[in-house]
């Protein structure tokens, strides 16, 4: 091989390993979209995958009274803070009419990590996996966890942390139960809107 | 032939390295900043950096300092050493406060970790970065009223930086892992504008 050609295949080995490591450092990114529903907008009916790839439409998983969806992740130290929460949630609320739907939108967290995650952790509530983020994205989600309270009609209702504190001994405020007992006892939702920091969901770069 | 594969050697190397640097003009490798993070950790003589609780109180008169104006913009990073973007960008904002204190700037780092972790992992965290900002963890019963007082529209996902002017105003905010170069162009300016 003469030694411009090997210079040659260098120099472009060189400048593919320098693309393909920048595409992968900006494979990832934090960036959260604009929030797109606002309390009392209807979410429209949307199909995920479950952990093992079946479809699931909301309505197919909404309770009759009202479906809590939470975006949740597998590494979140604040997601998985509220994972017997969530899961006493889920619990509580199943014979009331509100069923409870996990949803992971990071593309760091594949299905069969989120999968063995749940069975770990025990969270018996449905997990779907939003590839691309893109429910994140129609619902303007942010972080995990993070609650959606839609009522029967797809209404959303609440919006925002499930409780006040990570700690569950320090927790002074139940708001998302609060809002579940509230469409419950047919009152509207005194406040439909609480905040808590929280890990920011991991998008793919678009 | 052993000169030219020494040279597609380094060739090979140079790019390895260069390639995340490539992707955002001012980012480094994970690995690199893992292997940095070590190196620092085994320096015994740097010494654990102070971090106080900052309350509801303390927290406002952070934001106020004063009457405004005031004589520095204020760049505030929320962080936790449990948010792996937090961790990622730190290396970054390290930099930044070394090369912006100088000319103005007054750096806050505020870390949401629980406030039991401010003798332990926020300061072995910080030691390991050289960080020499000042630093806080926030210490309040509802976090919602700090992240509305910041941001209405923030949702409180971590990271999130924002610089405020002289006069109080947010003038730059970035919630997710900070573009070190976006960053620095809002220093330059908040810092030329008086």
């Amino acid at each position: 091989m003469k030694k411009q050609h090997v210079i040659a295949l260098t120099l472009s080995l060189a400048c593919a390993l320098v693309v393909l490591a920048s595409a992968a450092y900006a494979a990832r990114t934090d960036e959260p979209a604009a929030p797109v529903v606002a309390i009392g907008a209807t979410v429209a009916d949307f199909t995920l995958p479950d952990t093992d790839g079946a479809a699931h439409s909301l309505n197919s998983l909404k309770g009759k009274n009202g479906t809590v969806l939470i975006f949740i992740a597998t590494k979140c130290p604040v997601s998985n803070g509220y994972n017997e929460r969530m899961e006493k949630l889920a619990q509580d609320y199943r014979t009331k009419g509100i069923n409870v739907v996990g949803i992971n939108a990071n593309v760091t967290e594949p299905a069969s990590e989120v999968k063995s995650h749940a069975a770990e952790k025990h969270l018996t509530f449905t997990i779907l996996k939003d590839e691309g983020s893109k429910l994140a994205d129609r619902l303007g989600a942010q972080r995990t966890p993070e609650v959606f309270f839609l009522d029967a009609d797809n209404r959303l209702v609440y919006h925002g942390r499930i409780d006040n504190a990570q700690n569950p001994a320090n927790v002074t405020a139940n708001d998302l139960r609060d809002a579940l007992d509230a469409v419950l006892a047919g009152k509207p939702v005194a406040k439909a809107e609480a905040k808590a920091f929280g890990c920011s969901i991991k998008r793919a770069a678009s | 032939m052993k000169r030219l594969v020494c040279l597609l050697m380094l060739f090979v190397c140079a790019a390895v390295c260069a390639g995340p640097a490539a992707a955002d003009g001012v980012g480094r490798s994970l690995t690199r900043r893992g292997a940095q993070r070590k190196r620092l950790a085994r320096k015994p003589s740097a010494p654990l950096v102070p971090v106080s609780l900052l309350d509801a109180e303390g927290f406002k008169q952070l934001l106020a300092r004063g009457t405004p104006p005031n004589d520095r913009p204020l760049l505030i990073n929320f962080w936790a050493t449990w948010c792996e973007p937090c961790r990622e960008e730190f290396p970054d904002l390290v930099k930044i406060d070394a090369d912006y204190r100088t000319r103005g700037l007054d750096f806050v780092a505020l870390s949401i970790d629980d406030p039991t972790d401010a003798a332990t992992s926020v300061p072995k965290f910080l030691r390991d970065m050289r960080a020499q900002m000042r630093a806080y963890i926030l210490n309040v019963s509802d976090t919602e009223p700090v992240i509305n007082a910041v941001d209405r529209t923030w949702g409180g996902e971590l990271p999130a930086t924002f610089l405020f002017n002289r006069q109080g105003q947010v003038v730059f905010q970035h919630k997710g892992r900070i573009n070190a170069k976006e960053l620095r162009a809002a220093l330059d300016k908040v810092i030329s504008d008086r």
